[in-house]
């Protein structure tokens, strides 16, 4: 049997905030490890320490301890402008509330990572077009978020952080701001990038979701309660 | 710290972020190159104003009372001898191109009500002092002084109760064509047609009297040789910027006499101009402060509503060098495009002064500004655009990636 390889391995991973002198622990020692392709859902009630776990993981925020090791390389250890350039190169999210740029076209807001890259023009272009037909998009290309139901500028979101093909997809809530049948064309697509070998990491606190992951892990209180 | 390597290799993308968060709100961005290029104006125009002050005063007394080149007696001799001689020498170099003699004497002024007031005679030889001063230009009343004409006058309308310019000044009641008795400083008494009056709206010019030479030789009985004696002779030059090499060649012709840039013989006035210079910069200063300011405001203000927006950049891998250029980017292009703005808005004003002169006691004045102005102005309007996007975004920019998307 193949053993599957291990794209990203939690150690102890440990996150406090502080506020004044009161200090909220919101991740106490959680390790656990992530296999390449697999949908993994990251469950717990609110405030749990869900969100907050995929924060360290997206190299969002910096941990209070442990070690976060992803493809290989101990994120936890890089710069700035290292951690700027991993979440460039590896990494993809796609936030609740869309954020897109609102300055900026569909297809704009979607190549916008490749063209960082330093990716050729009329590559970044044709990249960019692929994956807004993917997510159904091919005829809103020109239109600007604000032009857009909710459910399309979250495809918008969701082509931008698979545009250059990233080692791990992050989704934090992605469906939470949208109705039924457009967090179901979400939760689709999401399977679909995920059967086609995209790492998916996904947060939820819809029990629903859960048929949707290869695997659940679930936070309480900060502690990883069970696989 | 900030990576000069990550600033360069994403300048291209800091580019395309600063077009089009320019040209998306289109009518923000018209309505702050509309301020920055007010703020252009009250730059340029309120030191123009000030500038155009200074250089009408300068203007208005080299053209009356020390001509470019001012040559006096010395110190201790009533007059300069053979002034012809002198003017001769004057005439000979480049660039001068005018010169005319005054002899001064003291007079009274008595008018029809018995009203005397005391005034400067300046005998004149009127083609010469035409060439070199403005007074024919700037007659109000009557008519200029004719060569060899005797039985008249030229006065200033500061002296007269009609053309003053302030009604304390001591003044006869007198109109161009009317008679006025004057005494002249050797007790000679005589009634003298004022031919014409001049106003060159300058206080300390509109006050002297002028008669012909002819008129001098015969109320003080002058012989021929005595005819050319002066009191001060004015020297014109094409230009200004050109007196001190005037002085320096009519010192190396050993002209008999002290000589005086206009500069050095205006004295108080001159002090009173170049602290008009000071005010004028101080004010161009304060223009650029808020100008500086506005672009902070501005940028600061844009910064801060797109907080969750730079959150986002920085966590789709945009590094924070990027973001920052495009925000620097931004506000160049503010101030590139509000500083032309500016010196359109500038254009058109000073346009609009220069056909229309502002009315002021010293005279009509019109607003000058040069390209050297203008383009520090601008340079300095850039520098501070640069500034102010740099220090306005920075603050932001570098904060904590959550904290920006979740509370911008």
């Amino acid at each position: 049997m193949t053993e599957k390889k291990v794209v990203i391995d939690v150690q102890n991973l440990t996150k406090y905030y502080k506020t004044g002198t009161v200090i909220t622990k919101a991740l106490i020692g959680v390790s656990f490890k992530v296999y390449k392709g697999e949908f993994l859902g990251i469950m717990g009630p609110s405030g749990s320490g869900k969100s907050t776990t995929l924060h360290q993981l997206g190299l969002l925020d910096h941990p209070t301890s442990g070690k976060i090791i992803i493809e290989g390389v101990d994120v936890t250890q890089l710069s700035e402008i290292e951690r700027s350039y991993f979440r460039l190169k590896k990494l993809g999210y796609v936030f609740q509330q869309y954020r897109n740029i609102p300055e900026l076209t569909a297809l704009e807001n979607v190549f916008l990572p490749l063209r960082m890259l330093g990716v050729p023009r009329r590559i970044y272009l044709k990249e960019a077009k692929n994956i807004l037909e993917k997510v159904g998009l091919g005829h809103r290309l020109h239109h600007h978020p604000f032009e857009l139901s909710g459910g399309e500028q979250q495809r918008v979101a969701l082509a931008r952080a698979l545009v250059h093909r990233p080692a791990i997809l992050f989704a934090d809530e992605p469906t939470a701001s949208l109705d039924t049948a457009a967090s179901d064309v979400i939760l689709n697509l999401l399977t679909e990038f995920n059967k086609q070998g995209q790492t998916i990491i996904m947060v939820s606190h819809e029990p629903e979701h859960v048929k949707y992951f290869d695997r659940v892990i679930r936070i309480k209180d900060g502690l990883l309660e069970k696989e | 710290m900030l990576d000069l390597k990550k600033l360069i290799e994403g300048i291209d993308v800091a580019f395309f972020l600063a077009i089009k968060n320019l040209f998306f709100k289109k009518k923000m961005l018209i309505m702050i190159i509309i301020i920055i290029g007010l703020g252009f104006l009250s730059t340029t125009f309120s030191s123009s104003i000030i500038y155009g002050l200074k250089y009408t005063i300068e203007e208005k007394a080299i053209s009356t009372m020390t001509g470019n080149v001012l040559i006096e007696p010395k110190s201790d001799e009533d007059y300069i001898m053979n002034s012809n001689e002198v003017i001769k020498k004057a005439l000979a170099i480049p660039g001068v191109v005018a010169a005319s003699p005054h002899v001064n004497r003291g007079i009274t002024l008595i008018d029809k009500q018995g009203t005397k007031v005391a005034a400067q005679l300046k005998i004149i030889d009127p083609e010469k002092e035409a060439r070199t001063t403005a007074v024919d230009d700037n007659i109000i009343a009557g008519k200029y002084l004719s060569p060899g004409s005797t039985g008249e006058i030229l006065i200033g309308g500061d002296l007269t109760k009609k053309y003053r310019m302030q009604e304390a000044l001591p003044a006869v009641d007198v109109d161009a064509g009317e008679k006025l008795t004057i005494v002249f400083d050797n007790g000679l008494t005589k009634e003298m047609k004022v031919g014409g009056i001049y106003s060159l709206k300058f206080a300390a010019t509109d006050i002297f009297v002028f008669a012909t030479k002819e008129e001098a030789k015969q109320i003080f009985n002058l012989t021929d040789e005595q005819l050319t004696y002066a009191s001060e002779i004015l020297v014109k030059t094409r230009e200004r910027g050109s007196e001190d090499d005037v002085v320096y060649a009519l010192k190396s012709f050993n002209v008999n006499g002290r000589i005086w840039p206009w500069q050095e013989k205006l004295g108080v006035l001159n002090q009173f101009t170049d602290s008009l210079l000071i005010v004028s910069k101080l004010t161009g200063l304060i223009g650029i402060i808020i100008a500086f300011a506005t672009i902070y405001i501005m940028i600061y203000i844009n910064v801060m509503q797109k907080r969750s927006q730079i959150g986002i950049m920085k966590a789709i891998g945009i590094n924070k060098e990027t973001i920052l250029s495009s925000y620097i980017i931004q506000s160049f292009a503010y101030g590139l495009m509000g500083g032309l703005f500016g010196i359109f808005l500038t254009k058109i004003v000073l346009g609009y002064f220069t056909v229309n002169p502002i009315a002021m006691p010293m005279g009509d004045v019109t607003p000058i500004i040069n390209t050297t102005t203008y383009f520090y102005s601008f340079i300095i309007l850039m520098a501070s655009s640069l500034i102010a996007g740099y220090f306005a975004s920075q603050g932001v920019i570098k904060g904590e990636i959550l904290e920006a998307i979740f509370k911008g």
